[in-house]
Order: structure tokens, then C-alpha cells, then sequence
């Protein structure tokens, strides 16, 4: 008994790594109904930027970050007209349009990715790192990693930052006028065009942002990004698809039962539990743990 | 002088045409109404004003400059709000967010809190329900949102595409005694209308539109009077 | 009319071209089948690595020589795209359609695996400079042969290293990654520890890609002496990462693949220092060599000029391949392309094979649960950064550990 604090501490540490690679694909989802293939393709070109940063200025991975989501928040804005042209042509299922679409974008980032950077598997170093917090007492022990505290820090920001814009600002009431009704939101004069670009952008910085935090804690290859995509998809369907607030409650809760299984169980078969318990959630609630989403 | 010049439009869906050379003007301070049956193309005319489609050959004029080919959001910087048909409210939205969305415009921002005040004034069961989710309301209130939201837009010409419809025959009554309202304090309106007693009675001057083209125009009197216009759509 | 002159000129040249091309003499067209794409695209590519580095030495000299005259060698890639069932076509196809004189293999067990039977089938020799799952050898397939030897006979070799540290260790936890090679290596690192009489507190195969923290934080508080890991590099380099993280370091932390693996420790840094390993070879080996590469030295150094690296024990492993096929089929005096009467006959040659290389020794077994992998080599065991050995595993060499720089 004296681990379950550490498991929990443990698993809510995975769940705000999860929070992150999952909030951006949440809100494209919502907003402009893109199932973006390549999720895990903007999670790992953003680490190799981080890790070619990290070695040309030597700054740690945490400083690299706003350069990080201003790069790829520059791509996803440029990017995004040409999805937007795919889905909204006169072609069938504007859903499935996209996913074909960014199915193919996927596999071009990762070829390109392959060829560019190699397939060796990169990590990126960072002083927080080495650190963590230790305390002891008889038995009982916690410890907290510090680089992944920071990590937890980082998705409770990006968590708090999209809540206020959409919240609170005009602009994040436009998004959300946008996502329920887009023919009256331009009759109130969204710009929907620009405001698509701009919330493309924004997820993709926060992906490519994602990737230089899990080549920090963990690391990256070229082919790795798939794995991202997948748990982007776990979290996303948990939580309800397009239902932003549940985002960071499931990913918690993913994060969580991970590491209760993988401690309690058996690590064997911590993802077949993992997946297991989403199957019965979703026949329970096929609109997610919130019965918010689509 | 007209500040609204709609000038022979036509307008596609795909391979069908659904208005054919559609011509007609507002002057300011005016109420018209535009009267026709299902499918006549009344609804295509507003979008289609709206900048929401585009037509295929002719132009909308708003104050001298051309204004089709224009986005929706930027005919709506232009001055024109479009009170659509079945409201179209943001259904997750409350009440007061679906008011400030139409004060979205950086042109209507400056004078957001005197607006809402005075929606407010106008409606005052909106003010009571500022924190609930548009679609928990009814239809009356759904609608008096609908008119509060294009309020906020600081229009210089509104568009009502057939408010009555669906509404209980009290709110009906309260709808049109709105827009006769609004049309004392002297703004300019274009309303679309099945409801052709309520409409004839209100508005400065009509058209009939039938089957994509206009086929009699006339101050409301006039079409009271006209026998045609009475056999089709006022059963007489 | 100026379109049709270029047409005609790009015909008459193409036709040239390809009447030199079937002019060509003949060469021994040769199969590799590995994962270029996939997961296991990292090792797959030092596979790769490791042929092409063989069959450009030989083509730089003129080719093989047979009776006097000298053949090229060309490589035609399949890739196994890191799934057994894309190698099993991979392999029809090279041999089907490419007819290929022979085979070099892929990466990974689980890959082998599926290519062996094919080539089985159309009756192809192959090496693999990368199998070391115990699996392929208890197959006995004819046509398949190895150079390095499976993790049975090799991971051992670390173990027995650690256990005579002082004080010495008493407890381990083994992981392995759920995959073939990954599962095999577990299994030895548990079967030798309760050889050597360290307890085995906790063993479990787990999935490859998960976040081992927590469990980490569980294993740490049962205190084992020695932490033995069977996977691959990636997952090794996370493992890693994971135990800095949680601020915790067992005495021993071992693993198997990757500890040589210049990717490895750029990826890791300081923090692979406290990691042991098994391998077989590694630049610093005093070996001596008859075909192309006299010692591990040059090897090393004409990597290094190829492709920037150093070469780790797999990439050696597989140019250690081509020589072995090179060696045979030199002894066979055929020449290309081979007919199946030769194909046979080339088996025969490999498993009498003894040659001493760059690589070491080069000596198939003909029996047993090794049976047609290299079991001329003597495993050496590692502690990582320097990449240095510690010692050999043969009782009569005295253990030296080197000060790390």
C-alpha cells in the first residue's frame, strides 16, 4: 500500500503528458470536424526541431518552446487551406475526405522524416531532467521527476490558456459560434476562412510543442509518430469527440488506470486493460465519459 | 435613392437555377417585404444578399458599392443583418454570448454595452435568462434572440426571413408588432413572409416572387386590391 | 518533327543502355531482406549498412573471384517494412521473380523468422547477420544460417560478469519487450540468475512503447540488486531515461542489444555509463581477418569514412555475412548465376565453413539447439559509454575492468 501514492502521483504525471497530444486534436476536431491522421507526425517533426535547437544554442528544452509553436503555428496556418479545400468540395463524406487526406500527409511527413533525420532514435537532454524531488520516510516514498512536473505544468497551462481564449475572449467566442453554426457565425461576421487557419495553427504548434516535451522525457524517431496519433485518439474518443473539457479528465483518467494496472496488475497486460476499459465506456457511453461529444 | 439595389440576379444550386433575373430596390427608412410561397426563392434572395451564396450573374449594391462576391462576414461589416429563417441561433451558446457574437465586428464592438442594454430593454426576458444555453428556450424567445442578435449588429438594413414561422398565433402578432416597431424608429428592412396579411399590412412596398422570378410588385394597398394577387395568396 | 528526333534518340539510347546492361558478365545477384521501414527501421538500416558495406569492398576489387574470373555482386533490397508477413512476401518475391543466387537476412527474429521457410522453399541459402533469437536455431531450417549466436549462448556472458562484483548481487527484476528476440533474452537473463542463484523477484514481458515509470517506481521499492532488460534500443534508451528520472539506480542495469550502439550513448549521454551488456564484437576487438578487412580496426575505420558512425556489433555481424557467403562460395569455385544443384552444394560449404574474419571466427554449428548459428565466437561482456570489454566469459581470461575516461 505504501506505493499507491507514488502510482497515483505517477499516473496523473503520464495523464498531463496525454492532456497535451491530445488537446489540439480535440479542438480541430471540434471546431472544423478534421480527424487529423497526422497528429503524431506534427508530435514528432516539433522534437526533431527541439533536438536541432537543442544542439545548435544549447538551451533547454523548455526555453525552445514559444520558437517551437511559433514554427509550426506559421505550417499549420499555411497548411490549412488545403485541407479546407478538401473537405468542403462537393466530394462525399467531408469527414472521410480529411481523414484520406491526412492520412496522406502523414505518410509523406514520415517518409520525409525517415529520410531527413535518419531512424535513429533521438533524445533531447534537459537539466530538469536529472532532478527530481525525493521523500522518504520508513517505507513510504515519493518521488517526483521533476522534467515531467514541468510537463504537467506545461498541458495545465495550455489547458488554462485555451480555456480563457475560448472563454473569454471574442475571438474564442467566434471559435465556438464557428464549431455550433458556421452559416450564422459569418452572418456575424466570423471570418471563418482565417479563424480556421489560425485554430489549425494553434494545434499544430501545440502538437509540435507536445513533441519537444515527449523527446525530453522520453524519445523520438521517425516512425514513432503513429504511436502519438493512437493515444491522441484514445483521449479524444474518451473524453467525447470534440468535447474540449472533457479532454484533460480523460487523459487523466487514461494516465491513471495505466499505472494502476501496470503496478497492480500486470505490466503484460496493462494496454489490453488500458483498452479494455475504453471499449466498456464507450458501450456504456458511446458519447464519451462526459455523453458531451459527437 | 436606393441603399439596397438588387440587380437581376440569378442564382444556382448546382444544375438548378433558383432565381431567374431577380431585380428590386430598398430605399432608406423603408419596410418591403418580398411575399411567395415554398420554394418561390424568397430565403435564396436574403442568402444571397447576405453574401451567404453568390449569385451567377448580377450584382447587389449596399449604399453604391457592389456587394456581391463579398463574404458573409464582410457584407455583414457592410451594415446588413440577416434574421434567418428558423433563427439559427448558436445552441450551446447562452443567451448573452449569442448577443455579444453579434457584436463580433470591430465596428460594433465600441458600442457593445449600449446595445445590449437596449436589446435588453427591448426584451427583457432575455435579461433573465442571460446564463442559459440558447436552445433551452422557446421558440419566442428564441426568436426575440434572433432579432436581439442582429440588433447588436448595428444594421443599417435588417432582413427577416419568415419570423413567424412555427410560432404560436399570439407570438406571432408580438413578431410583427417588433418589426412594425423597428420600422417606426425608422430603419430600413426587407421581410420575407408567407404570412401575407401581416406582411401586406406592415410593409411600404411588396413584391411577389414565384418560382425563382418576381411577378408583381406594388405598395401593399396596391396588392390588397389586386385581384390576382387576392385569388393566389389571400384565398379571397 | 524536332519531338521526334529527340524520341528516336531517347529509344536508340535506351536500347543501347540496355544491350549493355544484358552484355554485362554475369553477377551473383544477391537478396536482402530487411526492414527499411517500420519499427524496426533503426536496426534494419544498420543491417543495411552492414552489407552494403561488404558488397562495395568486393565490387571496389573487381568482384568474387571464381576460376580466374572475378563476378560483382549486386544486392536487391526487399523490404520486410518490420512485419513478418511483408518478409514472407519480400522473400517470394526476390526469389520468384529476381531469382537471386542467395540471400543476405533481416533484422530482428520475429522477421527471420517468416523469410527462412520461403527461402526454404525455393531452396536459397541465407546468412543473417542478425537473428539472435534461440527460436530461428531451433527451427533447424537448412537453408539458414547465422553469424551471430543466439542470446542464449551469448546473454549469459554479462550476468556472469556481475555476479562476481563485490559484494555480490542477490536479487534482479527482468523485463523483456514482447517480441521474439526481446522475450528470448529475458528468458536467459531469468534462467541465468537462478544459475548464479540471484533471486528473481519480478518477471514480466511487457508491450513495447508503454511508460515503464510507474512500474519502475514498483520495482524500485523491492530493492533488486540488478535490473536486466531484454528490447531494443529505443525502448532501452526510455528505460533508461525513466530510471534518471525517478532518481534511482541499481547497481547493475543490464540489457543486451544497443549497449555498443553509438545511437545509444549519443541518445543517453552520461546516463548510459551504468549500463552492462553482451555482445560479440565491437572495433576495439583484437581480431584478425583473411577476406578484405585484416582486423576490427580497419572495419572501423572504413565505416567511419562510409557512412560516419561507429559500427556496432549487428553492422559487423552482417558484413561478417557477406564474407562467410564469399568464403563458400569461393570454395565452390560456381559461378553465377547458381543452379540449384550449387544452391545445395553451397550449404554444404557453410556448414563446414571455418574461417577467421575482422569479425571473429566463423563456424556454423551442425547440431543441437544452436544448430546453424555462429558458435565460433566467444561473447564478451560491456559496461557502456566506453564500450570497452570487460572481460570474456572463457574462465581462463582474467576480468580487467578499464577506468572510464
Amino acid at each position: 500500500m505504501e506505493l499507491l501514492p507514488q502510482v497515483i502521483l505517477d499516473g496523473i504525471l503520464i495523464g498531463g503528458i496525454y492532456i497535451t497530444i491530445a488537446i489540439g486534436f480535440s479542438l480541430v476536431f471540434g471546431v472544423m470536424h478534421i480527424i487529423d491522421f497526422a497528429v503524431g507526425e506534427w508530435i514528432m517533426l516539433g522534437a526533431f526541431l527541439g533536438y536541432y535547437l537543442n544542439g545548435w544554442t544549447g538551451l533547454d528544452p523548455f526555453a525552445l518552446l514559444p520558437v517551437v509553436f511559433v514554427v509550426f503555428f506559421g505550417i499549420g496556418y499555411l497548411i490549412q487551406p488545403a485541407i479546407q479545400r478538401v473537405i468542403s468540395g462537393h466530394r462525399g463524406n467531408p469527414l472521410l475526405m480529411g481523414l484520406v487526406f491526412t492520412f496522406g500527409i502523414m505518410l509523406i511527413i514520415r517518409g520525409l522524416g525517415l529520410t531527413i533525420f535518419g531512424f535513429y532514435s533521438r533524445s533531447i537532454p534537459s537539466k530538469l531532467a536529472a532532478s527530481s524531488w525525493l521523500f522518504e520516510k520508513g517505507d513510504f516514498f515519493l518521488t517526483v521527476p521533476f522534467v515531467r512536473l514541468a510537463g504537467l505544468a506545461f498541458a495545465v497551462a495550455i489547458t488554462l490558456v485555451l480555456h480563457y481564449m475560448l472563454k473569454k475572449t471574442d475571438f474564442g467566442t467566434g471559435v465556438r459560434a464557428l464549431a455550433q453554426h458556421k452559416e450564422s457565425a459569418g452572418l456575424m461576421g466570423v471570418d471563418s476562412h482565417k479563424t480556421n487557419c489560425i485554430i489549425y495553427g494553434i494545434y499544430v504548434g501545440i502538437s509540435a510543442m507536445t513533441g519537444v516535451l515527449v523527446c525530453t522525457i522520453f524519445s523520438m524517431t521517425p516512425m514513432e509518430g503513429g504511436r502519438y496519433t493512437v493515444l491522441a485518439f484514445f483521449v479524444v474518443v474518451l473524453a467525447g469527440m470534440g468535447y474540449l473539457p472533457g479532454v484533460p479528465w480523460a487523459a487523466l483518467f487514461l494516465g491513471l488506470i495505466q499505472s494502476i494496472f501496470i503496478v497492480y496488475l500486470s505490466a503484460s497486460y496493462t494496454l489490453l486493460a488500458v483498452f479494455v476499459v475504453l471499449y466498456i465506456i464507450l458501450l456504456i457511453s458511446p458519447k464519451g465519459l462526459f455523453g458531451r461529444g459527437w | 435613392m436606393n441603399v439596397l439595389e438588387v440587380d437581376n440576379i440569378s442564382v444556382r444550386y448546382g444544375d438548378i437555377q433558383a432565381l431567374w433575373d431577380v431585380g428590386f430596390g430598398v430605399r432608406e427608412g423603408q419596410l418591403v417585404t418580398i411575399l411567395g410561397t415554398n420554394g418561390a426563392g424568397k430565403t435564396t434572395t436574403l442568402k444571397t444578399i447576405a453574401g451567404v451564396l453568390q449569385p451567377f450573374s448580377g450584382n447587389v449594391r449596399f449604399n453604391g458599392s457592389l456587394i456581391s462576391g463579398l463574404p458573409a462576414h464582410e457584407v455583414a461589416d457592410a451594415g446588413i443583418s440577416l434574421v434567418p429563417e428558423g433563427r439559427q441561433l448558436f445552441p450551446q451558446l447562452n443567451v448573452e454570448d449569442n448577443l455579444r457574437m453579434g457584436s463580433y465586428l470591430k465596428r460594433t464592438k465600441v458600442r457593445r454595452d449600449q446595445n445590449l442594454k437596449s436589446v435588453y430593454n427591448l426584451f427583457p426576458v432575455l435579461a433573465e435568462r442571460k446564463k442559459q444555453e440558447a436552445q433551452t428556450l422557446s421558440g419566442g424567445e428564441q426568436q426575440m434572440l434572433a432579432i436581439g442578435r442582429a440588433l447588436m449588429q448595428d444594421p443599417k438594413l435588417i432582413m427577416f426571413d419568415e419570423p413567424s414561422l412555427g410560432l404560436a398565433p399570439i407570438l406571432v402578432q408580438e413578431v410583427f408588432n417588433i418589426i412594425r416597431e423597428l420600422s417606426r424608429q425608422g430603419r430600413t428592412i426587407l421581410l420575407v413572409e408567407q404570412n401575407v396579411h401581416q406582411a401586406l399590412k406592415i410593409s411600404d412596398y411588396c413584391y411577389v416572387l414565384e418560382n425563382g422570378r418576381i411577378v408583381h410588385e406594388g405598395t401593399g394597398k396596391d396588392l390588397e386590391q389586386d385581384p390576382k394577387v387576392r385569388e393566389a395568396y389571400l384565398g379571397i | 518533327m524536332k519531338r521526334m528526333t529527340w524520341i528516336t534518340l531517347f529509344l536508340a539510347l535506351s536500347l543501347v543502355t540496355a544491350g549493355a546492361v544484358g552484355a554485362e558478365a554475369p553477377v551473383f545477384k544477391i537478396g536482402v531482406i530487411t526492414s527499411l521501414s517500420g519499427g524496426l527501421a533503426t536496426g534494419g538500416n544498420v543491417t543495411k549498412q552492414g552489407y552494403e558495406m561488404w558488397a562495395k569492398r568486393v565490387n571496389d576489387a573487381g568482384g568474387i573471384e571464381i576460376n580466374g574470373k572475378q563476378y560483382p555482386v549486386k544486392l536487391i533490397y526487399g523490404d520486410a517494412q518490420s512485419e513478418p508477413s511483408q518478409a514472407a512476401s519480400a522473400a517470394e518475391r526476390l526469389a520468384a521473380q529476381e531469382k537471386i543466387d542467395f540471400a543476405l537476412g533481416p533484422y530482428s527474429s520475429g522477421v527471420t523468422l517468416a523469410a527462412a521457410p520461403v527461402l526454404e522453399k525455393y531452396k536459397i541459402p541465407m546468412v543473417t547477420g542478425s537473428a539472435e533469437s534461440p527460436l530461428i536455431w531451433r527451427e533447424k531450417f537448412k537453408f539458414t544460417f547465422g553469424t551471430i549466436p543466439p542470446v542464449n549462448f551469448t546473454g549469459s556472458s554479462a550476468l556472469n560478469v556481475i555476479a562476481t562484483l563485490d559484494p555480490p548481487p542477490k536479487r534482479a527484476v527482468v523485463i523483456g519487450s514482447n517480441d521474439a528476440f526481446s522475450k528470448a533474452t529475458a528468458e536467459t537473463f531469468r534462467d541465468t540468475c537462478e544459475k548464479l542463484k540471484i533471486k528473481v523477484m519480478k518477471y514480466d514481458i511487457v508491450p513495447s512503447g508503454q511508460d515503464l515509470t510507474p512500474y519502475m517506481s514498483a520495482v524500485r521499492a523491492m530493492r533488486p540488486d540488478v535490473i536486466a532488460f531484454g528490447g531494443h534500443d529505443e525502448e532501452l534508451i526510455r528505460l533508461v531515461k525513466a530510471l534518471r528520472q525517478i532518481h534511482y539506480a541499481p547497481k547493475a542495469l543490464l540489457m543486451h542489444y544497443g549497449v555498443t550502439e553509438p545511437a545509444f550513448i549519443e541518445a543517453l549521454g552520461k546516463d548510459a555509463e551504468q549500463v552492462y551488456g553482451a555482445s560479440v564484437w565491437t572495433p576495439t576487438l583484437k581480431t584478425k581477418g583473411g577476406l578484405i578487412w585484416p582486423d576490427a580496426q580497419s572495419y572501423a575505420a572504413d565505416i567511419k569514412a562510409a557512412f560516419g558512425i561507429v559500427p556496432d556489433y549487428t553492422m559487423a555481424a552482417c558484413s561478417a555475412a557477406g564474407l562467410a557467403f564469399q568464403a563458400a562460395v569461393m570454395q565452390l569455385g560456381a559461378a553465377p548465376p547458381l543452379d540449384e544443384a550449387q544452391k545445395l552444394a553451397l550449404v554444404d560449404v557453410l556448414e563446414k565453413l571455418d574461417i577467421h574474419t575482422f569479425y571473429g571466427p566463423i563456424k556454423f554449428s551442425h547440431e543441437g539447439e544452436f544448430y546453424h548459428a555462429n558458435t565460433g565466437l566467444t561473447p564478451l561482456a560491456f559496461r557502456s559509454r566506453v564500450a570497452r570489454p570487460l572481460s570474456s566469459v572463457r574462465p581462463t581470461t582474467r576480468r580487467h575492468r578499464r577506468s572510464t575516461p
